[in-house]
């Protein structure tokens, strides 16, 4: 916990620099930020007793009436006033106050006192100094020169076998390869290390791990978060990342790109994809939420992330109020938000998440090139046959299908006029009702199954369109009666529907249902047919009911025709419903092979669909007009009595010097621009942790002053003042692997353990839990079951059923992916922010609906239960086994090399024959057990082919060394 | 080798030694910082936000004004979900209240169950929530704010005072099946937040395993899978022994809990032993993944120290159809948060309980299109009861179209201060360091025990 970290160090400190000098910054700084800013710190609202503590000016300040109190007087513990009542017994004067729920450690008062004796030194909080080149260049000897000073020293080199893991895992995020830890062994060159170090740096799979890491602080994820929580297009950005860090990408174009990518000179694809980066905030699509509050939701939450990401400080703290403990005010949160206003967005978002742009999809654009130039193949085939008909054979044909019974009543129920034609169309004029039921009688000779409904248009028809009235009609049911007796329609069909109002409505009687045709737009204005299919045939006068009884008035349309079809001409119409269009109707039915193109096309035109066209999409910053920015009062969205800013960077730490509004871009040039002391810091210190597991600065989300100042800031400055220098990230990698620091042994003697618990003096590594993503990756690849492919779409492993089952809008079911893509590495794991996978949750994976800079480490029982049960680690030992089982060699040196492949090393004699022991026992309980091995060694897609008891007892074996606590730990 | 024997062998070799400080909270001693009234909580959540008009706040005038203009002195500048920029019209309470027991408690007629055991509720007509949308309500109601990345109240319940059962989980969330339109409810209601990872609710699923992975692998029986944990702890001892490294101990402990776990969950989880008459007190089968079989479950995981027990009952976003939407959402919670009560109550174990009934928003007086209320957070109306809680009484009052809080506001943060202090922790000393800040469930601003409430 971060909290005895504080305390321990302080005492730690207490012990070993006593006779020193105090160091403002590590020492004092910290207790006055915890204990006494909160009334007494930069916050200008929020002063009690007009006092500020954070300068030495403003602590010096006269107070009182009569001007003769001060707080601090550097040197004289009586005459300050703050020691003074930091002492008192008076239960009113104490500080800090007993509602405050602080209190002072006696150490802590030893420190103030002894800060105060030696002249109340301050200094500049030490993230916010310019950043000094240091005299000394090498980290080991600024490290060891301290720890002499304290009779300590670093451990010795960490054992290649371990090192080669530690490297591995630190720069790949894989296991060793055996013919790596072997080649490595041979080479007993003094470059040994660093040659390693630089293949691995070479290794694509370094941009994995870095993207890994990198993902985690602009919150990549596959799903927008809120709500629903619907899938968004973003996985570009992650190989945009992935080959940012794989080609070395300097970090200030990383930056610049990133932010402003849209607004770079030079437009490219690669900026665009960069630029996805401002859309990385969760969004939503709920029915009730206020536009204007997401917005402000989108803002503070871009101003958080990048604040996070680039400067390791807590702006977001001063959405409602100014910082507590650090100088950004309420002003400057909202200035920096205001760089962001010329992102396009809506608050509440429906369909894709627009506005977005595409790219080739390295995966599917060949797939769809392939599919392309079948469909254009076809096309050509169609149009072909298309040539041998002409228009008026099809149209004479589509005619002679048409039976002619004829009309032998028409009436209009409310009493329109219906006047029956030659071709026995009937138009509908007079007076127009609001419902009304149209009654045709027909005289059929021929028995026919089939009643054909032609709904037309006439230049006569009032509205222009279908009916006297109304320019679209709605059908509400349909009835047909032979011999007085109700004949069943089985089915209807039409050639268009309105969405809504379906022609399968007119099969029941209802108000609010019906058929409906678009019929006010003027693209829909063309004549309309309808089919029922009636469950007998039919002959004699068959009367056709055509009810308008829809809620929708006066929707009855006024020039029609019905007549009773054969059978054949259901064929006929089918193919005329489906082309619309008389010549491709004709030639499915006269053709011999048009309706099987037609199929394909249809059939690779979804395939074409399915695979985007080839192309990848994702969210993009579009730049448009500013929106206006205000100050929020106490962050309240629905007040805009704020004052309205420009961005601009936060005040104390410059102004930039921009013609005009301020951009993006001019904020990403100064983010790693000399004037600013932060960036390089954060990264650098970030970078080491990833490296040390533990920051030199530990809590690498906050450099300001509420965070842990570093051990070695003189390491920190070292490192960060070369970085910005080329912005070079490998460089800055192999730096910091190459010191003795990072190669020296993990372990830790009881002594150390005991004083410094936390390793803040780095005299050893520390060892380190994998993270979530490499937990499964370790798996995959010590088994063999890994597929290294770089870059492309998420995936999605196993999950148990039923983990979706909560989320609605739409409603989704979980398809692992039964291909090669089953075993892909962890990082391109589909990333459901409001369900994340189970075990990337267990693993203390962060949903990324927030930044995170630094991962929870847990070890709990659900982490037991994942590594036990989940199929993909039964899976990767039944693989490893059945590989295992191949191998020349007794069961001894199987077991061997399972363990080697998985921990690098070779196991103790010990350790093997508890492994084999535990292997002869299960040979024993798997033997004539065919149903157990059977179902045991099934788990997962692979197919295993030695479906044995020795396989069995293998893989038991196997599930122990995936499960084994150093597995998935780094010594 | 029995589960008992396995548990003893890795004894005598010390492995569970560190087990010991795992079900220890993690906060120490400090916890609780005076005497607990209760030991545990239940948190029936009617997810949706359920209409405080028609279960428990009685509004006879805004049924007078029923199809007239809501008062604009009400709405003017004020937030609204989905009615935005519509005409904002009276709609009266669906359903009849009805006094009930010796309080005269008033609960509506959609809940006569619960109406029932009126003099032992505690109603609360003054709730208040600052997030009118359901993802955000959640998150204040679970998490005291909207900031993501912030520990809900049972982590940091089980954080504060541990878990009493080494077997099981701290806390543990369920959400029933069916119950018509369900709105999505994120993970995030039940995170750990910044708190180490072993405080995130586990959730417990309502049909099928009732936690992911809690089964052996396919052609593994437990008596393997218990041999297989012996020897990877005897590993891991052969690790330790070289290393001085006290997360190994940890991580056999965890294998050690998971184990003991994979019998444990099952065994709660399985009602079929249940007796007809409980069965047909709460009115579910055993399996079925209903609320009623949860709220058995709860009860059975009350029995076997479970700290903190959420119940989501999705199923209450009634912006259509209120009224038949209201009567199938009390057909599906009514009668067994009423069982639940009395089960509890008829073994005795009521009196450390503390039962939540609640939501995370009420709905407007107005109506929405033909039949339906819209989200609303100004007011609304939750019960509390059990120990340390006053029966048959209601605190806090709406104005007379049950529109805002007019007396003894109870803001979410209240509820909250209200909770940890029934378990015995004063909410301003439960804070953790994060981010530079001592952060609080309650938040930075005031919160309120509601001693009137207090038994």
């Amino acid at each position: 916990m971060k909290y005895k970290c504080v305390v321990s160090v302080l005492l730690l400190f207490s012990l070993f620099v006593r006779a020193e000098d105090i160091d403002f910054n590590r020492q004092i700084r910290p207790i006055l930020s915890d204990k006494c800013f909160f009334c007494h710190g930069p916050d200008e609202t929020d002063i009690k007793g007009k006092l500020q503590l954070h300068t030495l000016e403003a602590a010096m300040k006269k107070l009182g009436k009569k001007k003769n109190r001060q707080a601090l007087i550097p040197g004289d513990l009586d005459k300050s006033e703050m020691w003074q009542r930091i002492i008192t017994d008076d239960e009113d004067d104490v500080m800090p106050p007993l509602d405050s729920h602080k209190t002072l450690t006696q150490k802590e008062k030893d420190l103030l006192k002894e800060w105060i004796k030696q002249g109340a030194k301050y200094d500049d909080h030490w993230s916010y100094k310019p950043i000094e080149k240091q005299a000394v260049s090498s980290i080991d000897t600024q490290l060891k020169s301290v720890l002499s000073k304290k009779g300590l020293s670093i451990a010795g080199k960490a054992e290649k076998r371990t090192l080669i893991r530690r490297l591995s895992f630190d720069l790949r995020g894989l296991p060793p390869t055996i013919q790596e830890i072997d080649s490595y062994l041979k080479d007993t060159s003094a470059k040994a290390t660093e040659k390693l170090v630089d293949t691995f740096l070479a290794d694509s799979h370094y941009g994995e791990r870095m993207a890994a890491f990198w993902l985690d602080l602009v919150r990549f994820a596959d799903s927008v978060g809120y709500h629903g929580d619907q899938v968004q297009k973003v996985y570009p950005y992650r190989d945009y990342v992935i080959n940012a860090f794989n080609k070395n990408k300097k970090f200030d174009d990383f930056t610049r790109e990133q932010l402003a990518g849209d607004l770079l000179p030079n437009r490219k694809d690669e900026y665009l994809v960069a630029s996805c980066y401002n859309r990385l905030n969760m969004m939503t699509q709920e029915g009730g939420a206020q536009p204007k509050e997401y917005i402000a939701k989108y803002g503070a939450d871009r101003v958080r992330t990048t604040t996070n990401a680039w400067l390791g400080s807590t702006v977001g703290c001063a959405e409602c109020h100014d910082h507590k403990y650090d100088p950004f005010l309420a002003k400057d949160f909202y200035a920096f938000k205001a760089f962001f206003a010329d992102v396009k967005q809506v608050g509440r978002y429906g369909g894709d998440f627009p506005p977005l742009a595409y790219i080739k999809d390295k995966e599917n654009y060949p797939k769809y090139q392939k599919v392309k130039a079948e469909i254009d193949g076809i096309k050509v085939k169609l149009q072909d046959a298309e040539k041998t008909v002409s228009d008026d054979v099809s149209a004479k044909w589509a005619k002679e299908f048409i039976s002619a019974s004829k009309v032998k009543t028409a009436l209009s129920r409310n009493g329109s006029d219906m006047t029956v034609n030659e071709d026995q169309s009937i138009f509908v004029s007079g007076k127009t009702p609001e419902k009304d039921t149209y009654e045709v009688t027909l005289s059929v000779d021929q028995p026919s199954d089939n009643i054909l409904l032609e709904v037309m248009l006439n230049d006569q028809i009032e509205s222009k369109s279908f009916g006297q009235q109304a320019a679209n009609f709605v059908l509400s049911h349909v009835e047909v009666l032979a011999a007085g007796k109700r004949v069943k329609i089985k089915r209807a069909k039409a050639d268009f529907t309105q969405k809504g109002f379906n022609i399968k409505d007119t099969l029941r009687s209802s108000k609010d249902k019906g058929w409906a045709v678009h019929g006010w737009e003027k693209k829909n204005q063309v004549n309309r047919n309808a089919l029922f299919l009636l469950g007998k045939k039919v002959s004699g006068e068959i009367t056709i009911k055509l009810h308008f009884n829809s809620k929708h008035k006066f929707h009855q349309f006024a020039y029609f025709r019905v007549s009773a079809q054969p059978s054949t001409v259901n064929q006929v119409f089918e193919a005329l419903f489906k082309e619309k269009n008389t010549k491709k109707a004709y030639l499915t039915i006269t053709h011999k092979d048009y309706k099987k193109l037609l199929a394909k096309k249809e059939s690779l035109d979804n395939t074409a669909k399915s695979l985007e066209y080839g192309r990848a999409y994702f969210l993009v910053t579009e730049s448009v007009k500013p929106a206006i920015v205000r100050i929020l009062p106490r962050g309240n969205w629905m007040d805009d009595s704020g004052e309205i800013v420009e961005p601009a960077i936060p005040e104390f730490l410059g102004k930039l010097k921009t013609e005009g509004r301020a951009t993006r871009l001019d904020l990403a040039n100064w983010i790693v621009s000399k004037d600013n002391p932060l960036t390089s810091r954060v990264f650098v210190n970030r970078i080491w942790a990833l490296m040390f597991g533990k920051g030199l600065a530990p809590i690498t989300e906050d450099v300001g002053s509420q965070g842990e100042p570093p051990y070695y800031p003189q390491i920190v400055d070292n490192l960060a003042h070369d970085f910005r220098e080329n912005w070079d990230i490998k460089k800055l990698v192999k730096r910091i692997v190459m010191t003795s620091a990072y190669q020296q042994r993990s372990d830790v003697s009881a002594k150390m353990k005991t004083e410094d618990p936390f390793n803040n003096l780095l005299t050893h590594q520390n060892s380190k839990r994998l993270q979530a993503e490499f937990v499964r990756d370790n798996a995959l690849a010590a088994s063999g079951l890994l597929n290294p492919k770089i870059g492309g779409r998420s995936v999605k492993p196993y999950q148990p059923a039923g983990h979706y089952s909560q989320l609605n809008f739409p409603k989704r079911k979980y398809q692992a992916d039964m291909n090669e893509k089953q075993y892909r590495r962890g990082i391109y794991m589909h990333w459901q922010r409001t369900y994340l996978h189970p075990m990337l949750q267990a693993f203390d994976a962060p949903t990324r609906e927030e930044a995170c800079a630094r991962r929870s480490i847990s070890n709990t029982p659900l982490q037991a239960l994942v590594l036990l049960n989940d199929p993909t680690f039964n899976e990767a030992a039944i693989f490893m086994a059945e590989k295992a089982s191949t191998f020349k060699g007794d069961v001894a040196a199987k077991l061997s090399v399972m363990f080697e492949k998985t921990i690098a090393r070779q196991p103790s004699q010990e350790e093997l024959s508890t492994l084999h022991s535990y292997y002869q026992k299960e040979l024993k309980n798997y033997q004539d057990k065919k149903k157990e091995v059977n179902d045991f060694l099934s788990i997962g897609m692979h197919k295993t082919h030695y479906k044995s008891a020795e396989v069995a007892a293998l893989t038991t074996v196997a599930r122990v060394i995936l499960n084994l606590h150093e597995s998935i730990t780094v010594y | 080798m029995n589960r008992r024997n396995f548990i003893k062998a890795a004894a005598a070799t010390g492995a569970t030694t560190s087990l010991v400080n795992n079900v220890q909270a993690e906060a120490g001693a400090k916890f609780p910082n005076f005497g607990p009234k209760i030991k545990r909580v239940i948190h029936l959540y009617m997810a949706g936000g359920m209409s405080h008009l028609e279960t428990f706040d009685n509004k006879p005038v805004l049924a007078k004004m029923h199809g007239k203009a809501m008062p604009e002195s009400f709405t003017k500048g004020q937030q609204l979900a989905q009615l935005q920029g519509q005409k904002l019209m009276c709609f009266g309470p669906r359903f009849k209240f009805k006094k009930h027991g010796q309080s005269g408690l008033e609960v509506s007629e959609a809940f006569p169950h619960i109406g029932s055991v009126a003099d032992d509720l505690c109603i609360i007509k003054s709730m208040k929530n600052e997030q009118i949308n359901h993802d955000p309500a959640h998150t204040v109601m679970n998490t005291g704010g909207i900031l993501n990345g912030r520990p809900s109240i049972g982590s940091w319940v089980n954080y504060a005072l541990g878990t009493e059962n080494d077997s099981l989980p701290g806390y543990v969330v369920m959400s029933s099946e069916g119950g018509g339109q369900a709105q999505p409810i994120s993970t995030r209601q039940w995170n750990n937040g910044f708190l180490p990872g072993r405080f995130q609710g586990v959730k417990f699923n309502s049909v099928g395993d009732a936690v992911y992975y809690i089964n052996n692998p396919a052609g593994v029986s437990r008596q393997q899978q218990g041999d297989m944990i012996e020897t990877l702890n005897k590993m891991n001892r052969l690790l330790k022994s070289n290393r001085n490294d006290a997360s190994i101990n940890t991580r056999m402990a965890q294998y050690e809990l998971a184990y003991r776990m994979q019998e444990s969950i099952p065994e709660l989880s399985d009602t079929s032993q249940e007796s007809q008459t409980t069965l047909d007190m709460y009115g579910c089968k055993p399996g079925d993944g209903s609320f009623a079989s949860n709220c058995l479950l709860a009860r059975r995981m009350a029995e076997r120290g479970v700290r903190y027990i959420q119940l989501y009952h999705r199923g209450w976003d009634h912006h259509g159809g209120l009224e038949k939407g209201i009567k199938s959402a009390a057909s599906y919670t009514d009668q067994a948060t009423a069982a639940l009560i009395k089960d509890l109550k008829q073994r005795d174990m009521l009196k450390d309980t503390l039962i939540i009934f609640g939501t995370e928003f009420g709905r407007t007086p107005m109506s929405q299109g033909s039949g339906g209320r819209d989200h609303h957070m100004n007011c609304f109306s939750s019960f509390l009861c059990g120990g340390g809680i006053k029966g048959g009484m209601s605190y806090g009052e709406s104005d007379e179209f049950g529109y805002g809080s007019v007396k003894d506001t109870v803001h979410v943060r209240d509820l909250h201060a209200t909770i940890l202090h029934l378990l015995g922790i004063d909410h301003y000393k439960l804070t953790v360091r994060f981010q530079g800040l001592d952060v609080r469930l309650t938040g930075v601003e005031h919160a309120h025990v509601i001693k009137k409430v207090l038994a």
